[in-house]
């Protein structure tokens, strides 16, 4: 792979998809954040700044953030001024994060990340309303795609081999994760140790697949279809499974990079077949 | 495309890689779970929280005094000097987490 042409630019119209739902993962993402901020302005609430000199959380600040993350986020998922709506969407997950260690999240992290990749690879491109207005790039450079694609692979090597450690050290923490209140609850007595182990090792297997298969043009049909039946699952039994269902649309929006063919490294020949 | 630019974008992708191979490898090897290590098992560890005043003792839920609870940010470690800060005349905390049969002891500073 070191020898891609980088900033070879390519027709990636399928990175509309991950734009739109990055976009719509980041509105949901955006009112959960408010009502942390909300929550983190009431008086004996503890603060823990990431650095001392930001400003501390005020009924103003969560307006401006509010609105600059709300307004970015619609502006990103529509593709209006993709790379300024883009880039101030990433600069106001940043400053949270760097506002309080208690908003920052997995999710949270893994959706600034992907709004820098998907500026970065013109995703503004097609479906949006820069492309009516004639005002985006139409092609996407060779980097930005396969660097949203080995963002996926990432995620979901790093998540298994986590969990294996956690599958050695913790049953009960793993036991802890599941849904316990609800229509969906799961029985106490269903989550034996061996059930949660099973489980634990069932994610383990198909993260590893997804990271792996997701890159085949010939598997990645099956993979979408099967990464969207692992998401699902996480948000149906995990206990907190709003953020797992952020964290999956992020995830599944981000599948899309793997439906841009990439060029071959050296003789710019398309290295896959077009699965779209 | 330039020489000078191919060589910059390449930097920047092999960068971009790095860290995000590096840190989450990195913090495998911390207690977990780690942040920006994509360690997606966060279930919040119990702990009792007490505080002791001249009166005598109060048991207190954490959830009220944090924005969040996180399990990669352990709350006995920033909690007990905001309760002393925070809850008038608290001489001590004591946090007993599931884990532990002994209470960890935090003095309050004299005002």
């Amino acid at each position: 792979m070191t020898g891609l042409p980088w900033d070879e630019r390519i027709d990636a119209c399928d990175l509309a998809w991950a734009r739109i739902g990055v976009g719509l993962a980041a509105l949901g993402e955006g009112v959960y954040a408010t009502l942390l901020f909300d929550r983190a302005t009431t008086p004996g609430v503890l603060r823990v700044p990431v650095v001392d000199w930001l400003p501390a959380p005020s009924s103003m600040l969560v307006l401006i953030v509010g609105a600059l993350w709300l307004t970015a986020a619609g502006g990103f998922a529509v593709g209006f001024r993709t790379r300024t709506s883009g880039t101030v969407l990433a600069a106001t997950m940043a400053f949270t994060m760097m506002l309080d260690l208690q908003f920052y999240s997995n999710h949270l992290y893994l959706l600034a990340l992907l709004v820098v990749l998907l500026t970065a690879a013109n995703a503004g491109g097609y479906r949006s309303f820069d492309s009516g207005a004639g005002r985006a790039p139409v092609a996407s450079p060779v980097s930005g795609v396969f660097l949203l694609r080995a963002q996926v692979s990432i995620v979901y090597v790093f998540a298994a081999l986590s969990t294996v450690k956690l599958a050695y050290a913790s049953e009960v923490i793993l036991a802890a994760s599941f849904r316990r209140t609800g229509a969906l609850a799961i029985p106490d007595g269903w989550l034996t140790p061996d059930l949660v182990g099973a489980l634990a090792v069932g994610s383990i297997f198909v993260e590893l697949w997804l990271a792996i298969a997701l890159w085949s043009p010939r598997r990645l049909r099956a993979a979408t279809l099967i990464g969207a039946a692992y998401h699902a699952a996480l948000v149906a039994l995990a206990a907190d499974g709003l953020a797992l269902a952020i964290f999956g649309l992020a995830m599944l929006s981000a599948y899309a990079a793997f439906y841009v063919p990439l060029p071959l490294p050296a003789s710019g020949l398309e290295l896959e077949e077009g699965v779209a | 495309m330039s020489q000078a630019s191919r060589s910059h974008t390449r930097f920047l992708v092999s960068a971009y890689l790095l860290l995000q191979v590096g840190v989450p490898a990195v913090q495998l090897a911390a207690p977990d779970p780690a942040r920006y290590g994509w360690q997606m098992f966060d279930a919040v560890a119990d702990a009792d929280f007490v505080l002791i005043d001249d009166i005598g003792l109060s048991t207190i839920d954490p959830r009220d005094f944090v924005v969040a609870s996180r399990a990669d940010l352990d709350a006995a470690s920033y909690l007990p000097a905001h309760l002393c800060a925070v809850v008038p005349e608290t001489r001590e905390v004591r946090v007993l987490r599931s884990a532990d049969t002994v209470p960890a002891v935090f003095p309050c500073a004299a005002p």
